[in-house]
């Protein structure tokens, strides 16, 4: 009975802390400017790849061979030019955006995850579960990931933006595994888990009530970045070849279906290469100002 | 310390050893080692017996497995499948060509990082800092490939309106290489675009580090002590803040030779380079599964040498690491 | 006083006119200045890893692309498809019943070394090509040959135990047994080749980097007009196309995609060589899909694609002559031409009521369902070939205006060929391929072709293909093979999408003389030296 209040109380006081945690954060945060102006700017990329469909007349994949290789033009409303097939290139430049940000997304969260739990496994325990995952880890980030997902790709071939994500996700989570170890191994001697262990609490809930919500600000700033590295890792994979299936359309994979013709229309490779460069920019931006504003020193760049 | 760096180094041979494993059952449980051949109608059925008696490819796994540790300790690799040729002559003329490439990428990113971290360090919240800030989070964001193509362009451009060859665009030499001094100012010409392309991430990552170790150092107490006892500023940046700032980036640089190897596979095959990545992909494309396993053994063990020095580096600097 | 004499007499004018127009012709060409001597740089995709041709690690275009420079063969074949006899004085004499050829080597053939060419060395390849010791692709159709006779010094007769009709392409080189024997050859040309007979021989190789071949002063078939050829390795598209804008090579041998076409078109005096013969690109059915074991569902298919409008698309800016190809086995300008798939051409209303006369209805989406088979098919291609893809997407787009759907279902190079196309996993294949004669159609579509996963299988066509194996005599070949192309056309297990032209492109203003030809020149090169088969003649212009 007692308890069951106490806990209520206890419960209610961490919402409040919480609360007035996530205000200063939030308002932290908007001080730095150009976190904010690349947060809208990002969110404005990303509801306009969801609505791809939306916002031009055209069709990512119909083809209209009498309208092959235009050039950016305010007729037709092709403000990205065609292709060689005559599919309007601003539509799949937004279509490919999609993919792209879909796979990266999709990675950050995985790894994150994957990392975490290794992170605090090895952290949490240590001794022999330590070593036994820290020498995993190292495992996996002496292989070199890009070949890997390059050889997986020739004998297996190309994957659907999923199974590009997972792929990605399974040798990214390194990083955060050390991080979230590091961090573990730290608050582990504080005197606030002393406190909790000493009361008897399970390990889980230790980790989870305790030691996990002080770790989460390099968490998210790191989660942050990977969105970043795994675009540039999924387009340079796309780039030569060994990426998303086409004709799904990908960032990576329209700069290597363009490349040839640089010369001539150069289009087909600016536009998603400067899409690749603002998204990855807004991000690297985003990251800087959640690391302010979570005071988030430890966390390393990647 | 002895004993910790022992310790280190006996559990990386461990994992080295958990590479082979994985290397090997890997790339063979998703790989047919004559799939290609197997396909083509101008290979008779005896040639196919020949290869495959060779590499005892009847054998059960783990025999083929226990013949390829045989190989690579004793005969370097063997050979490959195909052509029956070494492969390390190959592989470590390959090698040398990309260290090459990359300790020149790698040092010139270092000597500008270093400029520009100690410049914007020091000038914190000048102009100066604030656009290179900008330019290495540019850095940070473009696809190297995409600067790669747009790098070609520029330096062909340059030489159609300009008519002089300033840089090469591929290959390690020219034609008729020249002898003596100028062998070197042509690979200096042919190495420019593939180290500018190759560093443009480490410069922004180490920039952007010293210019925090610099901000960090440059107000602690003993730089403080060290211009109060009226040191010239330069001597105060270099001799002290400098110094400081500058022992955790090699710990940095260590963990980032990584990603540099990484990028040289697409660094070479844009620039026709014949280093590492381009002997990966020249592999990878014509399926020499044997290859493919020593390059990967090869890039593996590299890459856990620079962690382990890296690892070892730390530990001596900051003993609270020891774990 | 002339020019009336002019005007009364017509027909000195336009002799006259007709003179000069002669004259003006010449001039541009002498204007280019042919010169004598100068290197030509020359660029390819990958790097050889031998030269050892009979190799199995020998079966690859670079191999061909550097052994044709160093290498002539006993016939050689210029664009005109009418084979030339090289090495040998005079056609190749040929008997039948027993099976014989015999080749008369003409007296100034030599190896670069100044060695005469000589009935030893052609008895020496043969030798070498049927050694058991040797690793050796494949010994067709030398494991046919029975025995031969040195007859004198320049002629040799070949005695075979049954008809070879493809003979004029045996001994695309021969091996010089002064400098080979005793040797093991399996290794012996792994890194260099002293001694060949081409117009080009074998200098350095630095790996990596180029290869670098000089003029051979003891070439017995006229020029060869520069000192040297270097060859580099270039196997990134844009990378080649910028060298080629910079000067820093002179020309290369790329795959016929269209970004390197568009883009060639666009620079100042980059010209392509292409030529278009029967090697085409073709779209092949499984079978084992249901659907596709129909004939009519397959002759949809080819009825509701354009050809021509595919053609126009990818290989006209290439090849003007480009068109799309009506027979497996004969080009339009041989007089044994028949053009089977013609009647197939593209009619999509055909197509539609020849579905609906078979019963075949739509569904909701307006694909049709014929005997309970959804007309809906994966559509294996190449990931990566720019061609390929745009193939695929204008295939897709005719094939929904009829009613029957196309998924891409695109792969890696190497996992295509490798393992989906020899297994079977695939409804619809795209793939390259040169089938005039059995010897390269019966591995795919033989009942017990070795790379036939298909699960098509005609006895007919089986017998027919075997009959051709053994007729030599010209015109009954010639009919056999037309019957064969008809077997073809009708059961229709795949069908000619496109000609693949064979190109070269290079820079005018530095270099000429490229001649590209579309025929191949060796049964077990089928890469084939379409580009370097007159490199005597290349020549650098200024």
């Amino acid at each position: 009975m007692t308890c069951s209040t106490s806990a209520a109380a206890r419960r209610e006081g961490s919402m409040i802390r919480h609360r007035s945690r996530l205000w200063r954060f939030l308002s932290r945060f908007a001080r730095h400017r150009v976190a904010v102006v690349s947060l809208v700017i990002l969110l404005a990329i990303m509801m306009a790849a969801l609505n791809a469909g939306g916002i031009s007349p055209y069709n990512y994949d119909s083809m209209n061979l009498p309208a092959a290789n235009l050039g950016p033009t305010m007729e037709g409303r092709h403000y990205f030019g065609t292709d060689k097939l005559g599919r309007d290139y601003f539509t799949r430049v937004f279509y490919g955006t999609r993919t792209t940000i879909f796979v990266a997304m999709t990675v950050a969260l995985l790894s994150t995850l994957i990392g975490t739990i290794v992170g605090a496994a090895a952290g949490y325990f240590g001794g022999r579960i330590d070593n036994l995952l820290m020498r995993l880890t190292d495992l996996v980030i002496i292989l070199p990931g890009l070949a890997l997902l390059m050889i997986l790709t020739t004998f297996l071939g190309e994957g659907t933006p999923m199974q590009v994500a997972i792929l990605l996700s399974s040798l990214l989570w390194t990083l955060v595994a050390r991080i979230v170890r590091a961090q573990f191994l730290s608050l582990r001697r504080r005197e606030f888990v002393e406190a909790a262990i000493l009361a008897g609490a399970s390990p889980w809930r230790v980790i989870w009530r305790h030691i996990l919500p002080n770790t989460l600000g390099p968490i998210i700033v790191n989660a942050t970045l990977t969105i970043s590295t795994a675009i540039l890792i999924e387009s340079a994979l796309s780039f030569i070849g060994f990426g998303v299936k086409p004709p799904t359309p990908a960032l990576g994979q329209l700069i290597s279906q363009g490349r040839g013709s640089m010369q001539t229309q150069w289009w087909l490779v600016t536009f998603p290469g400067l899409m690749i460069v603002t998204i990855c920019l807004t991000i690297n931006f985003i990251g800087d100002g959640l690391r302010d504003a979570l005071d988030a020193r430890h966390a390393r760049r990647s | 310390m002895p004993r910790l760096i022992a310790n280190r180094m006996f559990f990386s041979l461990f994992v080295l050893l958990a590479a082979t494993l994985v290397i090997f059952f890997g790339i063979s449980s998703i790989s047919d080692p004559l799939g290609e051949l197997r396909s083509e109608p101008n290979i008779s059925p005896e040639s196919l017996q020949r290869l495959i008696d060779r590499k005892h490819l009847e054998e059960p796994l783990v025999v083929q497995y226990g013949y390829w540790v045989k190989d690579m300790v004793t005969a370097q690799f063997g050979n490959d499948l195909k052509f029956d040729r070494p492969i390390w002559p190959e592989l470590s003329r390959a090698l040398v060509n990309t260290v090459q490439l990359v300790i020149f990428a790698e040092l010139f990113a270092i000597v500008l990082a270093v400029i520009i971290g100690v410049m914007a360090g020091r000038f914190q919240y000048s102009v100066f800092d604030y656009g290179t800030t900008i330019l290495s989070f540019i850095g940070y964001s473009i696809p190297i490939f995409w600067f790669a193509l747009i790098l070609q362009i520029l330096a062909v451009n340059f030489y159609q309106t300009t008519g002089v060859r300033a840089v090469y665009i591929s290959g390690l030499s020219s034609v008729d290489a020249p002898t003596g001094l100028m062998f070197y100012v042509d690979r200096i010409q042919h190495l420019i675009l593939p180290i500018l392309a190759l560093s443009v991430t480490s410069i922004a990552a180490y920039s952007r580090y010293l210019r925090a170790s610099m901000i960090e150092v440059i107000n602690a107490d003993y730089v403080r002590t060290a211009r109060a006892k009226g040191l010239s500023e330069p001597k105060v940046v270099l001799r002290h803040a400098l110094r400081n700032a500058a022992v955790p980036l090699a710990t940095v640089v260590g963990v980032n030779l990584g990603t540099v190897f990484s990028g040289t596979i697409i660094i070479e095959t844009i620039f026709s380079m014949p280093g590492m990545g381009l002997f990966f992909f020249n592999a990878l494309s014509t399926r020499d599964v044997y290859s493919i396993m020593a390059w990967l053994m090869v890039t593996a063990s590299l890459t856990m040498l620079f962690n382990l020095v890296t690892d070892i580096v730390y530990g001596l600097l900051d003993p609270r690491t020891r774990t | 006083m002339i020019l009336s004499g002019l005007a009364t007499r017509p027909w000195r004018t336009i002799v006259a006119g007709v003179i000069l127009a002669g004259l003006f012709a010449v001039v541009p060409t002498v204007a280019e200045e042919k010169l004598q001597g100068g290197t030509l740089v020359f660029a390819h995709e990958q790097e050889p890893g031998t030269f050892n041709l009979f190799h199995p690690s020998g079966q690859s275009g670079a191999v061909a692309a550097a052994s044709g420079l160093m290498q002539v063969g006993t016939y050689r074949f210029p664009p005109d498809g009418v084979p030339v006899p090289f090495i040998i004085e005079k056609e190749a004499e040929v008997t039948d019943n027993p099976f014989t050829v015999t080749y008369t080597i003409r007296k100034d053939a030599k190896f670069n070394d100044g060695h005469p060419i000589t009935a030893e060395d052609y008895a020496f390849t043969y030798e070498t090509i049927v050694n058991p010791k040797w690793t050796i692709a494949n010994r067709k159709p030398y494991d046919l040959i029975t025995g031969y006779e040195i007859i004198d010094e320049r002629t040799i007769k070949f005695s075979f135990s049954a008809a070879v009709p493809t003979y004029r392409q045996l001994f695309h080189i021969v091996l010089p047994k002064h400098d080979l024997e005793g040797k093991n050859w399996d290794t012996a040309w792994q890194d260099r080749v002293p001694v060949s007979n081409g117009p080009f021989k074998m200098e350095s190789w630095q790996r990596g980097q180029q290869i670098t071949f000089v003029r051979n002063e003891h070439f017995f078939g006229g020029g060869p007009h520069l000192d040297r050829i270097v060859m580099r390795f270039v196997p990134e598209t844009n990378t080649l196309l910028e060298l080629l804008r910079s000067g820093e090579i002179d020309a290369s041998d790329p795959q016929p995609q269209p970004e390197i076409i568009s883009t060639a078109a666009n620079l100042d005096g980059i010209r392509i060589d292409a030529k278009t013969g029967l090697l085409n690109e073709y779209i092949r059915f499984n079978f084992k899909t249901p659907g596709l074991d129909k004939k009519y569902v397959r002759r949809a298919i080819m009825m509701g694609i354009d050809r021509q409008a595919i053609v126009d698309q990818l290989m006209k800016p290439v090849d003007p002559n480009a068109a799309p190809p009506q027979s497996w086995v004969f080009a339009p300008s041989n007089p044994h031409f028949q053009p089977k798939f013609e009647s197939l051409g593209y009619n999509p209303e055909g197509a539609v009521t020849l579905l609906e006369d078979n019963g075949c209805r739509r569904g909701a989406d307006q694909i049709f369902v014929c005997d309970g088979a959804k007309l809906d098919f994966g559509f294996v291609t190449t990931a990566g070939s720019e061609r390929r893809e745009l193939t695929f997407e204008i295939v897709q787009a005719y094939l929904q205006a009829i009613g029957i759907s196309v998924r891409a279902d695109f792969s890696e190079a190497a996992a295509q060929f490798g393992t989906r196309g020899p297994q079977g996993q695939y409804d619809l294949f795209v793939q390259g391929g040169l089938f005039d004669d059995p010897i390269s159609l019966m591995p795919y579509m033989g009942c017990e072709g070795k790379i036939n996963a298909s699960g098509y299988c005609n006895p007919e066509l089986d017998a027919v293909m075997n009959e051709i194996t053994v007729a030599a005599e010209p015109d009954k070949r010639a009919e056999l093979l037309n019957k064969m192309d008809s077997i073809l056309a009708d059961d229709l297990p795949f069908f000619p999408v496109f000609g693949l032209s064979r190109m070269v492109v290079y820079n005018a203003n530095r270099v000429g003389g490229f001649n590209v030809s579309p025929f191949t020149d060796g049964v077990v090169s089928t890469g084939g030296w379409y580009w370097n088969w007159n490199a005597q003649d290349f020549y650098r212009v200024q």
